[in-house]
């Protein structure tokens, strides 16, 4: 019995010699995955250059000699209507020329037949969207100045009034 | 006496701990796993946005999409010779070859034989569903823009193959 008992301890020691190396391998390939999954941090340094098309894929002339700034600000197909109308009123609060702002459709087909006063844009640059998307989830909004280069990121509050002064704060419009 | 039920205790602890190894392991494997960036079966949002005559990419037996950059060094023509017999193959087999890049105006030289779809505007959804985070990252997708094979870094032979393999069962 006694000897029986020895080998069968021998026995588990042996294939716990073997399962903690392969534990801490699968342990630190999980890590590296982790590190490698997890969301670019911070602010990017600029996102041009950028190219927009609307939902029929025609370009979309977003600078013009007046802009001085641009703000990119998502609309959520999810509530198209109040985003849409957000920035209708942001646009009527701010509306010197010299500042463009940008419907970004977190859907293609979001834009589909709308007609709007601000450009809505539904195909654009990878790189550019991602930041936008990204940092729209965090509620953040972009302030860049005509050459795409990023100047702040704002707050992206539910009163527009906030959130105009605060673009007029940093561009002085 | 004393002695065997001491032995009995230290293989019932050992027993424990082997198990508790065992399923420590199983957690960080299936964790690592489930990290794992565009694995085959995921399906995309296809179509991925318009190329630069404005319209969708037509579709095709299977799509072959290539995230890259001409100011990627690991874009260039000097590595690139595996993706261009890749995507010359896949080409000939009914496939398209789609270039997406992280800015606008961005693509890589091309070889100027294969016959690529540039985009000029992706859609959001084909980027949410991708995360592309470094170039070159190459997918190999059925018509309905699941993924079927997919490599991030440079295409070398070996993936080349592997890449062909895959095609084997879209073209069945």
């Amino acid at each position: 019995m006694r000897i029986y008992l020895l080998f069968a301890i021998l026995g588990l020691m042996i294939v716990e010699g073997f399962l903690v190396p392969r534990s801490l391998r699968d342990f630190r390939t999980m890590q590296k995955m982790r590190r490698e999954s997890a969301p670019t941090q911070g602010l990017p340094v600029s996102l041009g250059p950028f190219a927009a098309y609307d939902a029929n894929g025609r370009p979309l002339a977003l600078v013009t000699d007046d802009t001085r700034w641009i703000v990119p600000l998502v609309i959520h197909s999810s509530q198209f209507a109040s985003d849409l109308e957000y920035l209708g009123r942001l646009r009527k609060a701010l509306p010197n020329r010299a500042i463009t702002f940008v419907g970004v459709c977190d859907n293609s087909r979001c834009s589909d037949g709308q007609t709007s006063e601000v450009p809505l844009l539904a195909y654009g640059s990878y790189a550019p969207l991602q930041d936008i998307v990204r940092l729209d989830g965090q509620s953040q909004v972009l302030l860049l100045n005509q050459f795409w280069g990023v100047t702040k990121s704002l707050h992206r509050t539910s009163s527009t009034e906030n959130l105009a002064a605060e673009i007029q704060q940093v561009t002085g419009k | 006496m004393k002695w065997i039920k001491n032995l009995e205790f230290w293989c019932f602890l050992l027993l424990f701990v082997n198990l508790a190894t065992a399923a420590a392991d199983f957690y960080f494997r299936h964790s690592a796993l489930a990290l794992l960036p565009l694995p085959p079966g995921q399906g995309l949002a296809g179509p991925p946005g318009i190329t630069l005559t404005g319209t969708p990419p037509a579709t095709a037996a299977c799509h072959l999409v290539r995230y890259a950059s001409i100011h990627c060094g690991y874009c260039a023509p000097k590595y690139s010779e595996p993706w261009n017999d890749l995507e010359r193959t896949l080409t000939q087999k009914g496939c398209d070859s789609i270039i997406v890049t992280p800015f606008s105006g961005d693509f890589p030289l091309a070889d100027e034989k294969n016959p690529e779809r540039r985009l000029a505007g992706v859609s959001p959804e084909f980027m949410r569903s991708t995360k592309f985070n470094s170039t070159p990252t190459t997918l190999l997708v059925d018509r309905n823009w699941r993924i079927v094979w997919s490599h991030i870094g440079v295409v070398e032979q070996s993936d080349s193959q592997e890449a062909l393999q895959a095609s084997d069962t879209l073209m069945r």
